[in-house]
């Protein structure tokens, strides 16, 4: 090999080596961790929580669920109409459609963006399609936001006679338009078989949260806010024999494509 | 769209003289001559609605027009791509809809050094470590935008620098740089006694990195399972990120007459991911594969460990996007419609134990048999694989055994005979046992097993007239049961195709036995090829080198145009 060329090779191989040098340490322990307090919340935030009774992983994404449920939903939080909501959507092929004795309604298909992988959710329809890494981090950002209308006397939501009534009434206070009213409903404590991650099927699953059905349409009903002027909202729906309604709720959403939701809020299905 | 008609009319004005070159100086001087070549793709789909879904487009499909001059001292392209309405595999697919200049590029070339600025697509060794491309049937297209420079100058030697963004869709990650080095020593260049008897050795390394960085706010990663701290209160955490992750490869590559073998090892630094459960394990893999080959006999077998080697340049991605580096799959990948009804996709992050052989045999009387074994397993380790495991944020990941296995991932025994009978008649036939796991490659669905037998018959009936037939039935007590396809096709040649077939899910338990049949005519004149066509499609995996992505049921009419100067 010539001088030249050793030389050259020499260069190389250096200017390599320095661009290798160029790694973090890797922190050990406790290093890896900063500790962090989302700030309180200042809305109700919406999690479609995208799942199925067939996907293995499911399950953990309930446990994140239920801690950010336990970390928002505070009597204190609560008591202001902050915090959070979740909807759990069974999307079609990870589990049965409710005429098989499943939980996958024919409006949750058409709400579901196509190509889920479950467990995966969307926040406040702003987010994206989200794993479940970013759920916590991203459910932080859109809480402490200050919301343009809110909800001062919650939904109310009753049952008479196989119907179910939904009331509820929103303040704004700056002008929103364009803005869509979404009411679902949805049913807590439904024990249906879950997969497991280790491959077991748990046949008395509890299930919260479950999307049972959309009061209006699909692509919600379309309202006009002005700023400091109230509106109320009444909707009635009729009970489906295969729901509990003692373990129901009636959720209510407003949403522009601009802001995504503004605000949600809920309410318990009273029997009459 | 204004832009993209400029485009077309350009590459129209040079169409038609076909294949070109010209000279821009002395026409006695071949160093000013540059060459022009390029192609145009288009795919077109008009969708019927069907059960699953409905589009608000009445066409969907994408076009991809590419330019590129060639010279002695100067390469240049560049490619227009128009995905604005694309069709259904990619429809979903968050930020792939767009259209503009999605590739481009300008190499200076002069006495064994090249430049390259733009967008650049490179392979280190296997890709273990770095592995830029474009397949366009599933949407990939990783390249790097940046600079490289290829040093072949030195006898025996060649390196390769580059570094730059790279491209997802319609975005180059401009909060993630990856650099890369290669340097391959052909080492019987300088050992005569090597080149004397014929052997071909090389050995290689290459060093990878991405630097990741992160608003603190928008991107954080905190651990959504809160530690409890003594008092009972609960503390969430943000975790601390790498934000270097470095990747190193060697290899050794050894060839004399009928042997061939590779040896490859790649090691990554700990790289919390979402594909890994952001644990701060060490990424390994191994490729070994050793090839016989000499006149009608020829054999492969092949090794391939590896463990939490998935490198992305963004660290919550889960789709099979921006990927830098690429294992191979060692799953034989087949064209038979229903011997590819359950692809293998490679596990990056649990990691696999792989296995394949392939055996090819030439006997009398123009008969050919291939043999090919895939074997596939996971990582031996404390406790399963949970792809979805937020205990382990921040840890450093589970034990595992180098030489233990986990479960069965995929299995895939092939035996195919090519018989040519006569210059006017030749036959195939293939039988198959698989094996395929998709709760671990799907996320659920048990696993599945099949035995697939297929017949395939070639008659020239005449010098431009040939007919294909195919028949082929999968039996499965599995998933969706049963299948069987058929194809018919007649070749007119120059000219013209004509094809129908269909695949038929008879042995469906549900009792939904639905038909998937294809009409197509194929038109061939000169440089232009022209595919119109009527079917439905049933959903499933298009697999490429062990990349998957999922195709949804589609009914309608295509339209599939290929021109190439």
């Amino acid at each position: 090999m010539s001088v030249k060329n050793s030389k050259i090779l020499s260069l190389l191989a250096a200017a390599t080596l320095m661009f290798s040098a160029c790694e973090d340490t890797i922190p050990a322990g406790n290093a890896r961790y900063s500790p962090t307090t989302p700030p309180p919340p200042r809305r109700t935030v919406l999690i479609e929580e995208y799942t199925g009774t067939n996907c293995i992983n499911c399950p953990n994404g309930h446990a994140v669920i239920e801690v950010i449920e336990n970390f928002y939903n505070t009597p204190e939080n609560l008591l202001v109409g902050a915090g959070v909501l979740v909807v759990g959507i069974h999307i079609p092929n990870w589990g049965d459609p409710v005429e098989n004795g499943g939980l996958i309604t024919p409006e949750a298909s058409a709400i579901a963006p196509d190509g889920i992988t479950p467990p995966q959710a969307r926040i406040n329809r702003s987010s994206g399609i989200l794993n479940r890494d970013r759920w916590t981090s991203t459910t932080a950002i859109y809480a402490a936001v200050a919301p343009s209308l809110t909800y001062p006397e919650g939904v109310s939501a009753t049952e008479s006679r196989d119907n179910i009534t939904v009331k509820c009434r929103v303040s704004p206070s700056t002008n929103i338009s364009d803005a869509r009213l979404h009411v679902w409903l949805v049913e807590d404590n439904i024990k249906k078989r879950q997969h497991l991650p280790d491959g077991s099927i748990d046949s008395d699953y509890i299930h919260n949260n479950v999307f049972r059905a959309a009061v209006t349409a699909i692509s919600g009903q379309a309202v006009n806010f002005v700023r400091n002027t109230d509106c109320s909202f009444e909707f009635n729906y009729p009970v489906n024999t295969a729901w509990n309604v003692d373990n129901m709720r009636a959720i209510v959403f407003i949403e522009t494509a601009s802001t995504g939701v503004i605000n949600a809020a809920h309410g318990p299905v009273i029997r009459q | 769209m204004k832009l993209l008609k400029s485009i077309i009319l350009m590459l129209a004005a040079v169409m038609p003289s076909g294949a070109s070159a010209f000279d821009i100086g002395s026409p006695n001087n071949p160093d000013r001559q540059v060459s022009v070549n390029g192609s145009i793709q288009v795919n077109g789909l008009v969708p019927e609605a069907n059960d699953s879904r409905t589009y608000k487009e009445k066409v969907l499909g994408g076009i991809y027009a590419n330019v590129g001059l060639f010279n002695k001292y100067i390469d240049a392209g560049l490619r227009v791509e128009y995905l604005d309405h694309p069709l259904p595999a990619f429809y979903d697919s968050p930020g792939f809809k767009g259209w503009g200049i999605g590739n481009f590029y300008a190499t200076g070339k002069y006495k064994g050094f090249q430049l390259t600025a733009g967008d650049i697509y490179e392979q280190f060794g296997s890709g273990l470590v770095l592995r830029t491309y474009e397949d366009r049937a599933l949407g990939i297209d990783n390249s790097i935008r940046g600079g490289r420079l290829k040093i072949d100058a030195l006898r025996g030697f060649h390196f390769t620098l580059l570094g730059g963004i790279q491209r997802r869709y319609w975005e180059w990650s401009t909060n993630t740089r990856i650099y890369g080095a290669d340097l391959e020593w052909d080492i019987q260049e300088h050992i005569p006694a090597l080149n004397r008897h014929g052997v071909v050795w090389t050995l290689g390394a290459s060093w990878a990195v991405k630097r990741e960085r992160y608003s603190e706010k928008a991107d954080s990663i905190m651990t959504p399972l809160p530690q409890i701290n003594p008092d009972g209160t609960a503390q969430f955490m943000n975790l601390n990120l790498p934000r270097h992750v470095n990747a190193f490869d060697f290899r050794t590559h050894f060839n004399k007459g009928n042997v061939d073998v590779l040896a490859e090892f790649a090691y990554k630094h700990p790289d919390p991911t979402a594909d890994n459960n952001y644990t701060f394990s060490r990424g390994t893999a191994l490729l070994l594969s050793a090839t016989y080959s000499k006149r009608g006999v020829s054999a492969q077998i092949q090794a391939k460990r590896s463990e939490d080697m998935s490198y992305r340049s963004r660290r919550a991605m889960t789709d099979i996007t921006s990927f830098i580096n690429y294992l191979p799959p060692l799953a034989y990948q087949h064209t038979y419609a229903l011997a590819s009804m359950y692809p293998y996709a490679t596990q990056y992050a649990p990691g696999e134990w792989a296995f394949q052989g392939n055996f090819a045999l030439s006997l009398k009387r123009k008969t050919k048999l291939h043999l090919n074994l895939s074997y596939i397993r996971g990582i031996k380790r404390e406790g399963e694989w949970q792809k979805v495991d937020d205990s382990m944020y921040g840890k450093d990941g589970v034990k595992t055994s180098f030489f233990g296995t986990g479960p069965l991932y995929y299995q895939d025994f092939n035996l195919r005979l090519d018989q040519k009978v006569s210059r006017s008649f030749s036959f195939n036939a293939m039988y198959m046992y698989q094996r395929y796991n998709k709760t671990a490659i799907e996320g659920a669905g048990g696993t599945i097993n099949t035995h697939i037998g297929v017949a395939e018959a070639k008659v020239k009936c005449s010098n431009k007239v040939t007919l294909r037939a195919e028949i082929q039935y999968l039996a499965t007590r599995q998933d969706k049961g049963d299948w069987l396809y058929g194809l018919v096709e007649v070749s007119v040649l120059p000219y013209l195709m004509i094809g129908a077939s269909d695949e038929w899910n008879l042995g469906n338990p549900d009792g939904k036995k639905e038909h998937f049949y294809m009409f197509n005519i194929t038109g061939n004149y000169r440089n232009n090829r022209l595919m119109l066509g009527y079917g439905h499609t049933r959903e499933g995996f298009n697999c490429s080198g062990g990349v998957c992505r999922f195709v949804p049921e589609t009914r309608g009419f295509r339209l599939s145009y290929n021109y190439n100067f």
